[in-house]
């Protein structure tokens, strides 16, 4: 018999941290979260009483399938809360922080899916470097110089922020 | 590496997510979805699947479900009316500033997330009006403007809060948001003719729910504009109905919300091969579960699912403010009974931000539970696990990986097992390996 107590209680309390990283996953594509959130969902809801580990197998299945179906939709995802082609900060319109982590997270969903989504795992959900390579399939080093690259990208795109940062990390 | 670069982007993510929300209502939708899915497969019927994912519906209240309406919304008509107040409420062009944000949902260019539109289909009727226009003890000019609003659905009353900038930092459409955050540290209330009450510290019960410390909240000039105390995570912040009896469904919707408040740490006691699974641990008397039945079972290995939901029930129901409930990938189990037949469960629950306390469930034939929670775990405890069971039922001790010893008073030490351990309640030490012994108090 499904435990359907544990299955409601389980969406209840994770849906919305599962629903987050499916935003940052699919790009700041509200819509394709939330359809990568629900088909995962169902899947779980189907297989439920043999799902150790719900929340990792959400994760490992959210990642999965937003790396593949970028890989197949081969479009550009829409970013309705953040414009990547907006201009700078606006000087004096918020904190040099505030600014920094804005260019950050405008210049991680421009990057591609796989590579977005490992700092994804890593960054947002704080996963291990060795089950972020087991939710994406592939190895700890394939990890380690994603992440690399993608941090060095991250870092060039925000460059000219990083220096007005109080106490400047350069 | 620049670790810098790896913070920045942890805070900018989550401040990019904050007020990403989930459906209240998507364990339903993905039931029914899954439900007529399987039905569609067996008659071949096409049918249209309705998808209940709510979007930008706003900010839950971070104890999970949706917070009641302050107010009947219809109350809110009176805001219409009330007059112009605040320090500010005399300068013509600022409010005229509020109403243009407000009408055209400005937002600066740097703030993360959207105000969630107003559902398709509504249309003004009359005029934005400026209820409180005046500065917040951080000198931000701010102020709140309410609309009224024909939806496909009915009549509402908007509440624009519109924070210094000027920009539109929320808008409660109805009544759904009790407060709004103008920024991580001021939080504007109005006055909507309920009393409120604010809270950014608990204490915890005997039995391990979490009561608020409550403070009234005083509104002067129809609003409130609360200041989150230096050094406070404002995503402790709660505004609850005062009063009452302890439950998560006191906790009122806030907008604008800085944080879904920070986060306990736990024992990571679990760890199967893969990282994640549990550790199951089996004290005396394991051989109580799963819970007695039929003569034929054969594996009285428990399932840990058996285990979750013998504990996770009990503990979900405790009268508690905030949850002290949650899922996490490294969990533990420890499992047995007690001297007087209850079988017993218990892992460790971290709530509020808090350090994590271990929780044991004790459960009866009949199915009576009770709950008993121990005090905050020390990360660098030798055992770090010590909770005194009620009815003199003994110690439930653990160290994950640790050979458990006991001894009252100057007496032998006695072995107990590997991991965690059911001692008896006239242990007065217990040590983990060689290290020095840790008084049962």
């Amino acid at each position: 018999m499904r435990d359907e107590a544990g299955f409601t209680s389980f969406v209840h309390e994770r849906s919305t941290g599962l629903l987050r990283t499916a935003v940052l996953l699919a790009g700041g594509d509200r819509g394709h979260a939330e359809d990568l959130l629900q088909g995962v969902l169902e899947r779980m809801y189907a297989h439920w009483d043999r799902i150790d580990g719900p929340e990792a197998y959400a994760r490992r299945a959210l990642a999965h399938a937003a790396v593949n179906r970028w890989r197949t939709r081969r479009r550009r995802p829409e970013l309705p809360l953040l414009d990547p082609d907006a201009g700078g900060p606006v000087p004096g319109d918020g904190a040099a922080a505030v600014d920094l982590r804005d260019a950050l997270v405008r210049a991680l969903l421009t990057l591609p899916p796989r590579q977005r989504a490992v700092l994804v795992l890593r960054y947002f959900d704080d996963l291990p470097e060795a089950e972020v390579a087991r939710a994406l399939g592939c190895s700890v080093g394939t990890v380690k110089s994603a992440a690399s690259r993608g941090l060095a990208t991250l870092r060039e795109r925000s460059g000219h922020l990083e220096l007005s940062l109080p106490g400047g990390t350069r | 590496m620049n670790p810098k670069i790896e913070d920045e982007l942890r805070a900018g993510l989550r401040a990019y997510t904050r007020d990403v929300t989930a459906s209240p209502v998507l364990a339903a939708a993905v039931r029914r979805r899954q439900r007529r899915r399987t039905r569609l497969t067996l008659v071949a019927v096409p049918v249209a699947v309705a998808v209940l994912l709510v979007a930008g519906t706003g900010v839950l209240p971070r104890g999970g479900a949706p917070g009641p309406a302050p107010v009947p919304a219809a109350a809110d008509e009176a805001l219409l009316t009330r007059p112009t107040e605040g320090d500010l409420a005399g300068r013509a062009d600022y409010l005229d500033a509020m109403v243009r944000v407000f009408l055209e949902g400005v937002r600066p260019r740097t703030a993360f997330g959207s105000v969630p539109a107003a559902p398709a289909g509504t249309e003004r009727v009359g005029e934005p009006h400026v209820l409180w226009a005046g500065m917040t003890p951080a000198g931000n000019p701010s102020g709140v403007v309410v609309q009224k609003e024909r939806t496909p659905t009915g009549t509402v009353i908007a509440i624009g809060y519109v924070g210094g900038g000027p920009y539109l930092a929320a808008v409660s459409r109805g009544g759904d948001l009790a407060g709004v955050f103008l920024s991580g540290q001021e939080l504007l209330v109005v006055d909507r003719g309920e009393p409120l009450a604010w809270s950014y510290r608990h204490t915890y019960e005997p039995g391990g729910g979490i009561r608020l410390i409550e403070t009234p909240v005083r509104f002067r000039d129809g609003v409130a504009v609360l200041t989150v105390p230096e050094g406070v995570d404002a995503g402790s912040v709660e505004l609850v109905r005062p009063g009452g009896p302890p439950g998560t469904s006191r906790l009122l919707r806030l907008g604008n919300d800085p944080g879904t408040g920070p986060a306990g740490v736990r024992l990571a006691w679990g760890g199967g091969r893969d990282g994640f699974g549990e550790s199951l641990w089996p004290v005396a008397g394991a051989d109580r579960w799963p819970d007695p039945g039929p003569a034929t079972r054969e594996d009285y290995t428990p399932r840990r699912d058996q285990l979750r939901a013998a504990f996770h029930g009990p503990v979900d129901a405790l009268p508690t403010d905030l949850p002290v409930t949650g899922w996490a990938e490294d969990l533990w189990y420890a499992y047995g009974a007690t001297p007087d037949g209850r079988r017993l469960v218990a892992t460790d629950l971290a709530a509020a931000g808090d350090p994590s306390r271990a929780y044991v469930v004790l459960t009866d034939d009949a199915g009576r539970s009770t709950v008993t929670a121990g005090g905050p775990i020390g990360r660098g405890d030798s055992v770090p696990v010590r909770v005194r069971l009620p009815d003199g039922q003994g110690w439930l001790v653990a160290a994950k990986g640790s050979a458990l010893s006991w001894r009252t008073g100057t007496g032998p030490w006695t072995t107990a097992g590997t991991d965690a351990a059911l001692l008896p309640a006239t242990a007065t030490e217990v040590r983990a390996d060689t290290d020095p012994a840790t008084p049962l108090r």
